[in-house]
């Protein structure tokens, strides 16, 4: 089990629990396409579990990725984070492929893989993350439905190894969602 | 002598030839306790063109503060981001930070000397900050006229003098310096930032 900082908002979805959230050891939506999706772009703003303001900054990097820049804000902020993210659109979801490379200024040790976080947009201007559900992927993963290891113990990490293609039609389908835990935050367009 | 790149706004402000040179940085001969009153978020720009930059002021428990800049894509200005390293110390009246940049878009400052520190005075009233740098004119009058100890440097750049300005004096006749009432006569105003 890696245990990780606890750190916020976006970072806080790969950080929040003790155990590293499931990740893929290829990025979701290679077949695809991985392009920086241009209405991520800007500064959000959300309040994270602990009542505080945080702000995320997404900026487009020459390479095709997404770096986020989060960051606490207010009275009392202690912590901010860099991202480094990929996003596609499989179907009718919209992924990014999700990286933490720093806390605090100081590089994060992440496991190998991304996390895939599944983020839904609304008609409000709202933009939500959730994280996929690590029994849920786990209980996947046992029966065949996708291929993937699990560490040993009840807290051992699970990842899922599938091929490019395969993992790509498993998160097209429409049911694939049921894997997602429900949104881990909300944020507003701000800029 | 360039100063930064991330914080394109507010570093555009303090940038170029206007900046002057200091031996140490201020506060040196008292210490260095963080102002409560920085914290948080800032918004503002150098340029009527420009759009507004974030500027996230954390507090750290080492007596410095950490600035994560943002700046908004602006023409065909990329959005960037970077940080700097604060200080702040109060001399008499008169409220000053060291600033450093530590960072740029993930990378070390890009063609910069990460440990040169600028002074800045500045004010807080009414959810505005107004910082001021060192005004170069004001200070090399203040070094002929004997007022502190510095260094005027003129040379030649495309047929037109300048004059590099280096204040040589060591920390505490800085600070005596600047602890005077009339020390905010040698800045200029550089950049006004909103809550």
């Amino acid at each position: 089990m890696t245990r990780i900082k606890y750190v916020l908002a976006l970072a806080a979805t790969l950080a929040l629990t003790a155990c590293y959230p499931p990740t893929t050891s290829h990025p979701v939506g290679t077949t695809a396409g991985l392009k920086p999706d241009p209405a991520l772009q800007g500064t959000w703003k959300g309040v994270n579990s602990d009542g505080k303001p945080f702000y995320m900054h997404f900026l487009p990097q020459s390479d095709g990725t997404l770096s986020a820049v989060i960051v606490e804000s207010g009275p009392k902020a202690e912590d901010w984070n860099v991202v480094t993210a990929t996003t596609t659109t499989l179907g009718a979801n919209h992924y990014m492929n999700a990286r933490l490379l720093w806390t605090n200024g100081k590089p994060e040790n992440a496991p190998a893989g991304t996390v895939p976080v599944l983020y839904r947009m609304d008609a409000r201007g709202q933009l939500t993350f959730s994280l996929m559900d690590e029994a849920a992927v786990k209980a996947a993963i046992a029966a065949g439905k996708i291929k993937g290891t699990v560490e040993k113990g009840e807290l051992g990490d699970a990842t899922i190894t599938a091929d490019v293609k395969t993992l790509d039609a498993y998160f097209s389908t429409p049911g694939v969602t049921k894997l997602f835990a429900s949104p881990m935050f909300t944020v507003r367009k701000v800029d | 002598m360039k100063l930064a790149a991330f914080l394109a706004a507010a570093l555009a402000a303090l940038s170029l030839s206007a900046c002057v040179a200091v031996k140490e940085p201020v506060g040196t001969s008292i210490g260095y306790v963080n102002d409560p009153a920085l914290e948080g978020t800032w918004r503002g720009k150098s340029g009527e063109d420009k759009p507004e930059g974030y500027y996230h002021v954390l507090l750290n428990d080492d007596a410095t503060m950490t600035v994560v800049g943002y700046a908004p894509k602006s023409g065909d200005d990329k959005a960037s981001w970077g940080t700097l390293t604060l200080t702040t110390v109060q001399l008499g009246p008169n409220r000053y930070m060291n600033v450093r940049e530590t960072g740029e878009n993930g990378g070390p400052p890009q063609g910069k000397d990460t440990a040169q520190n600028v002074p800045l005075l500045y004010r807080i009233a009414d959810d505005r900050l107004s910082l001021f740098m060192l005004d170069d004119k004001k200070v090399a009058a203040a070094i002929r006229a004997g007022r502190i100890q510095g260094t005027i440097t003129p040379s030649k750049v495309m047929g037109v003098t300048i004059e590099s300005v280096a204040i040589t004096a060591d920390g505490a006749h800085l600070d005596a310096l600047l602890k005077r009432a009339d020390a905010p006569e040698l800045f200029s105003p550089a950049m006004e930032m909103h809550r």
